[in-house]
């Protein structure tokens, strides 16, 4: 019994154990292991933030000269590029100090942290950088254009230059329908620059159909180079503000204000993209790097590819992969020509890859079998697969993709319209789509919600003129046979000017909304009515008058924004603060240095008593003559002697050979100037700088013998510059002395190899500034006793120059 | 054994056809970018990457002139091999360079031309399914081409995107039938260019034998279907996500 009891509570013990395992150590090691990761990722996040903080400085710190180097050289727009960078790394070392400081330990306490992801942003910074604020002399000028700044040139190889026209252009521009024009952009094409002749073909080949719909205002060509201008528009590129908005929305996709902004930009773009291919161009080249966002609208930029729709040329490959139709590049491999295909067609294409790119924040990479993995309305999915389909299935015309979309903006709920909802997929009358193209194409362009803040800038037309559509003949409807009643039909004929008065000449007039026919009799002005010639002439011109006191008004309404700027920006500010605070740390430090020096002189001129002052008077004197002249000067010879004592003081510099080639040069200087008198020469030359303990075994000697031997030789010793602690002097000398003493122990009568190596061992273990040590000390003793002195040398200190320098009078070591 | 397509194929890429170049490329080119930048990682960026996959199609030329169908490589071997070639030569290139040597490329190894069990150049699983994933996805984007848009939207919804038939026919305004209908039209469409694809880009009978193994059934019963429609979407998702990995990494 007691063994089945034993056995039934070790089972029970075993499966308690086990259960305890189960359920409690094994989530307990569970839970310090995520802990201990949790501390970890706490420790690393804080080292990587921290060299993340020291990166970010650096690079500010390497910007910083940029910004000073670029407003030295007058690269104001430069310098304001680089200033933004600059402001750009201090914004993330900034953020990086608020993560160790605050972001990392709260993530610690359990708080979500922050994640952060940092870019190379200096080679950005590099690549996008501008050219020169002023075209170069081999660009030439621009007749007519102050320029103003410069933008990055692209792959093109074109210089780019923002410019403010002078008020001849601005009055053309008035004339030609671009009276808001304050500033443009010039592009230059020059073969100086580096640009080729196929190149400037290529740019200049649609110029005359672009400048009839307002997106060129002003081109010349000339044997060397050739430039179009452009209205400029500031902004940053569809692919920088479709990545903001993404980041404001998430991961999931764009909500519905960012949804509406993009879908606006999309309008945008078709709306200009209607423009060109109504003007006969292609684009050719559209993709979000070429689209400018700026104060909520999207402008399409980048004519180097536009081509004309009816051209006779041979399709090419050019244009970017992924937003290029793969059948275009297939159709240009089999030769095909322009005017053969509908070119309109491959920017459909492009426009949909554009949407495809702002909706899922990436590219098409399997084309129109991309899958849209991001939040997007049904319907919206089926606008971007029918531009992106087959070239047959596409979108026959931008309007018709434009009705698709306006009917996705319009709706209260995009996500509930359904894609047979589209007018596309009505399945209506080819008559009805065409009516409904042709309210899309005279509708008013949508005003989307406003951008976020500006800042990169391109050139970019603004949104131009509508062009007028060929002028049609008029026609003539007959409505009744019988009567002889007819109407007219059609456009205004070639002549016919529009009144805004709303008298119609012929009876129909252009609008901006389209063409208008106005049935019914015909008015004219009676000329009994008309005003006289001078009349006219005052109205006109107060018409102008009036026209340009508009103008005015409205320039001077334009916003700072949309200009082109720059201007020193907190960037640019830091930058300077930087380089100048650098600057002013390493003046300091060598301020400091500088005080060391001028100690260091100091103390040999408290040595000699000399003045250190030494200047030579006349620029360009003869050096020696010059040298020559100080030898005249005791005190500027002294000078220069403690300058020698200074430079025989410092360590690893022999004596000997610095003093040697200085007096043999100093020697050859004054033999070689003959104007200057030959000076006596000193009575005593320094040795050096430095102590010498002296040990005094004369101390009880007779007056004569001190007067006669020691004091002699001690004050040579003086007069050589060097200081000697003596007994007496000073209590620090005796507390010195008395040191030595013990530390060499007793003198031996007869100075023996022991004492020596003693001494010198004693001397090793003190400074350099001690040169050695004096003995004085009586040699034959008994009645034929006589004074003797011994110096002990420091290591690297010449003995012997210290013996052939003591003045003849004094007694001999 | 070389069939009628693959000959023609070959023949048209011998005698310089750039349509067929450009067909290979567009097919091929992401498979090879991803595998390249997967030997390369490291040595070389994505410039070089794209560089070397022009490369190596343009190797494709000379080496089938001198290639032996009776020793049975696979066409996955043939890029492969060739895509290593290139990269070797590459490499080989910018050591001489450093050396200051000359450029003088290697020879391409033949080895390839035998079967992939024999010669060691064994492909690993994911570019086995790459190659054959982008042969289904020129299937699928020749159907697009041919079918009319609304036929293939149905398709692309009910079978790449999993929505059931009558969600696809609210959607697009249309009866379940005619979902059904269109729905067959396009499948048995792609049948028939899946079997020109895959004859045309293999070489062996094991390679024929692929689409078989994917659950793709060419020549199928009504039953057959349901898989077939749920293994082409597999297929484009694993595609969709191999170009994902490869954008990532690249």
């Amino acid at each position: 019994m007691p063994m089945f009891v034993a056995i039934l509570i070790s089972i029970l013990a075993v499966s308690v154990a086990v259960l305890l395992v189960i359920y409690v150590l094994v989530p307990l090691f569970a839970i310090i292991g995520k802990l201990i990761a949790h501390v970890a990722r706490f420790i690393g996040g804080m080292f990587s933030d921290t060299l993340r903080a020291i990166g970010a400085l650096l690079t500010a710190i390497l910007l910083s000269p940029l910004v000073v180097g670029t407003i030295v050289i007058g690269r104001w727009s430069a310098a304001a590029h680089f200033g933004r960078a600059v402001q750009r790394e201090v914004g993330v070392c900034f953020f990086c100090i608020y993560r160790v400081l605050i972001g990392h330990p709260a993530r610690l306490l359990g708080l979500r942290a922050l994640t952060e992801g940092i870019e190379n942003r200096v080679p950005d910074a590099m690549a996008k950088a501008p050219g020169s604020d002023k075209p170069s002399r081999r660009t030439g000028q621009f007749d007519g254009y102050k320029i103003v700044g410069s933008l990055p040139g692209g792959g093109s190889g074109a210089r780019i230059f923002v410019a403010e026209p002078d008020e001849r252009k601005l009055a053309i521009f008035s004339r030609s329908g671009h009276a808001d024009i304050i500033q443009v952009v010039i592009k230059s094409f020059s073969v100086h620059d580096g640009s080729s002749l196929p190149q400037i073909i290529r740019e200049s080949r649609s110029l005359e159909a672009a400048r009839r719909l307002g997106l060129v205002l002003d081109h010349e060509l000339d044997e060397n180079r050739f430039f179009y201008v452009m209205p400029y528009v500031p902004g940053r590129d569809l692919t920088t503000a479709t990545r903001a908005l993404h980041d404001a929305a998430g991961p999931d996709g764009l909500g519905r204000r960012q949804l509406d902004e993009a879908l606006a930009y999309a309008a945008d773009l078709l709306t200009t993209l209607d423009r060109y291919h109504s003007g006969g161009l292609w684009h050719k080249d559209v993709k979000p790097d070429n689209i400018i966002v700026h104060d909520g609208r999207a402008h399409l930029v980048d004519l180097g590819l536009v081509t004309p729709i009816r051209s006779a040329m041979t399709l090419t490959t050019h244009g970017t992969e992924y937003f290029r139709d793969p059948e275009m590049v297939r159709m240009a491999l089999r030769g095909v020509k322009v005017h053969e295909v509908d070119g309109a067609k491959f920017d459909i294409y492009a426009a949909g890859a554009v949407l495809y790119s702002v909706i899922e924040n990436s590219f098409p990479a399997h084309g129109g079998l991309s899958q849209i993995t991001k939040k997007c309305p049904d319907a919206l999915k089926l606008i971007i697969r029918r531009a992106m389909t087959d070239y047959h299935a596409r979108y026959e015309h931008v309007p018709s993709m434009l009705a698709d979309l306006r009917v996705v903006m319009d709706a209260a709920d995009p996500y509930a319209v359904k894609p047979a909802d589209l007018p596309s997929m009505r399945g209506e009358s080819p008559e009805r789509i065409a009516e409904a193209v042709e309210e899309v194409r005279h509708a008013a362009s949508p005003v989307p919600p406003a951008a976020a803040a500006v800042g990169q800038a391109r050139p970019a037309p603004a949104a131009p003129a509508r062009p007028e559509p060929d002028r049609p003949s008029p026609l003539l409807r007959v409505t009744d046979w019988w009567k002889g009643r007819y109407e007219v039909t059609g456009a205004r004929p070639v002549g016919a000017e529009r009144d805004d008065r709303g008298v119609h000449a012929y009876g129909f007039s252009i609008g901006a909304r389209g063409v208008h026919a106005h049935a019914g009799p015909v008015r004219l002005t009676p000329p009994g009515s008309r005003p006289s010639a001078e009349e006219q002439l005052r109205r006109a011109r107060a018409r102008v008058d009036s026209a340009r006191h508009r103008v005015e008004a409205r320039m001077r309404r334009r916003t700072r924004s949309s200009s082109f700027s720059n201007n020193p920006n907190a960037g640019v500010g830091l930058a300077v603060g930087l380089t100048f605070g650098i600057l002013g740390a390493v003046g300091i430090v060598a301020y400091s240095n500088r005080d060391k020096i001028d100690d260091m002189i100091r103390r040999a001129q408290a040595q000699t008593g000399a003045p250190l002052n030494i200047q030579i008077d006349a620029p360009g004197e003869d050096i020696r003559a010059a040298i020559a002249k100080l030898r005249d000067n005791d005190s500027a010879r002294r000078s220069l002697e403690s300058i020698m004592v200074a430079i025989d003081s410092l360590d690893g510099i022999k004596p000997d050979d610095s003093r040697a080639r200085f007096e043999s040069w100093l020697g050859s200087a004054a033999a070689s100037a003959p104007a200057a008198p030959v000076p006596p020469k000193p009575a005593a030359t320094p040795g050096g700088v430095g102590t010498i303990l002296v040990l005094d075994e004369l101390r009880d000697a007779a007056p004569e013998v001190r007067r006669g031997y020691v004091e002699p030789i001690a004050e040579a010793l003086a007069g050589l510059g060097l200081s000697l602690i003596r007994a007496g002097d000073s209590p620090d000398a005796d507390t010195a002395i008395a040191q030595a003493r013990k530390e060499l122990g007793s003198i031996p009568p007869q100075l023996d190899d022991q004492f020596r190596e003693a001494v010198a061992r004693w001397l090793a273990t003190q400074p350099k500034s001690l040169r050695g040590v004096l003995l004085f000390r009586w040699t034959n003793p008994g009645a034929d006793a006589e004074p003797a002195a011994t110096f002990f040398s420091q290591r690297g200190f010449d003995a012997d120059w210290l013996q052939r320098h003591l003045p003849p009078g004094a007694g001999r070591i | 054994m070389l069939n009628t397509l693959t000959t023609g194929f070959i023949r048209r890429l011998k005698d310089r056809d750039e349509a067929a170049w450009y067909e290979l490329w567009e097919t091929f080119g992401p498979v090879l970018r991803a595998q390249l930048t997967k030997w390369g990682k490291g040595r070389i960026g994505p410039d070089t990457v794209q560089d070397l996959s022009q490369e190596t199609l343009a190797a494709l030329s000379d080496s089938i002139e001198r290639y032996d169908p009776a020793r049975g490589a696979r066409f996955s071997t043939w890029l492969l091999a060739i895509a290593k070639h290139t990269l070797g030569d590459e490499i080989d290139r910018r050591m001489a360079l450093k050396r200051g040597a000359g450029s003088r490329g290697v020879n391409l190894d033949e080895t390839w031309m035998k079967s992939a069990r024999d010669n060691g150049v064994s492909p690993d699983g994911d570019y086995e399914a790459a190659v054959f994933c982008a042969k289904v996805e020129k299937a699928i984007r020749l159907v697009e081409r041919e079918s009319e848009f609304l036929d293939f939207e149905i398709f692309r919804r009910r079978v790449l995107e999993g929505e059931n038939g009558k969600a696809v026919a609210e959607a697009l305004g249309t009866s379940e039938p005619t979902v059904s209908r269109r729905l067959a039209k396009v499948r048995d469409l792609l049948r028939i260019r899946l079997s020109e694809v895959v004859a045309t880009y293999s070489f062996t009978s094991e390679e024929m034998d692929e689409p078989q193994r994917n659950g793709l059934v060419l020549n199928p019963t009504k039953s057959d279907d349901a898989l077939f429609d749920e293994a082409v979407a597999d297929i484009h998702h694993r595609l969709a996500e191999l170009q994902r990995l490869d954008d990532a990494a690249g």
